[in-house]
Parts: C-alpha cells; structure tokens; sequence
C-alpha cells in the first residue's frame, strides 16, 4: 500500500496515512513532474509536516537568538559608554547577560529540534516499515 | 483511543493552535506600532541606526518563531500522545 501525497510505503492492513491525511492506494499514480517544478517552493513548505517545522524553526531560532542578542548587547554597551557609566562592572553585567541569553535561547532551539526528531521516529516506527 | 486521552489530545491542539495565532497576530501588532517609532530613532539617534535596527529587527523575529515554535511544540505533544497510544493498540 502507497500513499499518494508523500509516496511512503505501508504494511498489509493499513488504509489511511495519518502524516498527509490521504487514503492509500495500491499502485503510485505517475509523478507530474511538471506540476512540482512549477510549484516547488509552495510544495515544499506546504508539504512540511510539524516535525519538520519544528526541526528547521529550532535552528531558526538558535541562529536570531544569537543575532538578537549580540546587537542587544552591543547597543547596551554603546549606551554605557555614551551617557552612562562606562565601567568594568556594567560591561562585564552586559557580557554575563548576553552568554546567559545564548545558552538559555539555544537550549530552548534544541528543545524543539529534539522534538521534531521524537515524532518523526515515532512515526516511522508506527507507520512504515524500516 | 480512550476518551481521557483523546480529551487531553484535544486541549493540547487547541492550546497549540491558540498560542500560534495569539502570538502570530501579537507580533505583528507589535512590529506595526513600534516599526514608525523604530525608524525615527534610529536617524540621528543614539545609539545609531545600524545598532537599533537590526536589534528590533531580530528581536521580532526572534520573538515571533519562539512563540511559534511553543504553540508547535504543543501540537508536537499531542501528536506524541496519538502515536504512543497507536503504538501501544497495534
């Protein structure tokens, strides 16, 4: 048994696949190559499932956490140095800040890529055969 | 499934999906009353444009997927539940 949407193979028994929500047929229709080129990116995003939003979000995440919080600490530093006080104390306040931001953003991206991993091995240990 | 679990399938879709467009429709509300203010700082500002634009820039963004992923992760939860239990009645 096939599934038209995604053309992942099932065992004997099963009728339905859960991921694109299709009905299983027993011969693959022949790709439309044409139809995929024409609209490859919105296939592409469309036919992302949760765990994989999750598993490229996570990145996501990992990558503006890091950017965010660099220009947050550069602009508080420059603010320090221009009106402020520009000593040890606050700068280092700012460095411990912006390290503190990273691994906690970082984990969090983490997180959500270990998720996105979770479900898709369970799925394929529950609907297809290895 | 049983209607326990089915029921606690169920609040983890809603609250997903709520949090995503709670967040989503947040953000943007955000970017639009901040994103005229954002720029009229930043020229001449201090500190300067280059800083304090992409420090909104990215922490919106920032902002927004994080809530995104949350509500995600919500849904991910309750299709971790439907799979186990699936597994466990095969």
């Amino acid at each position: 048994m096939f599934c038209p949407k995604c053309r992942g193979e099932f065992r004997e028994g099963y009728t339905h696949c859960r991921k694109c929500d299709a009905d299983l047929v027993d011969v693959l229709p022949p790709l439309d190559e044409e139809a995929i080129k024409k609209s490859k990116l919105f296939y592409k995003i469309t036919s992302l499932s949760i765990e994989s939003w999750l598993r490229i979000g996570g990145f996501a995440l990992i990558i503006i956490s890091i950017l965010s919080d660099l220009f947050n600490t550069i602009g508080t530093i420059y603010q320090y140095s221009k009106f402020g006080h520009p000593d040890t104390q606050n700068i280092l306040i700012s460095i411990f800040g912006f390290i503190y931001s990273i691994i906690k953003d970082s984990m969090w991206g983490l997180f959500y890529i270990a998720l996105g991993y979770i479900i898709r091995l369970l799925k394929q240990g529950t609907f297809h055969e290895k | 499934m049983k209607n326990k679990a089915g029921l606690i399938v169920k609040s983890f879709e809603i609250l997903g999906i709520s949090l995503v467009f709670i967040v989503l429709s947040l953000s943007f509300i955000s970017i639009i009353m901040n994103g005229s203010r954002i720029f009229e700082i930043a020229i001449g500002g201090n500190p300067p444009g280059y800083i304090v634009i992409p420090r909104f820039v990215f922490g919106q963004i920032k902002t927004l997927l994080s809530g995104f992923l949350m509500g995600l992760a919500w849904l991910g939860g309750a299709q971790i539940i439907i799979l186990l239990f699936e597994k466990k009645n095969r």
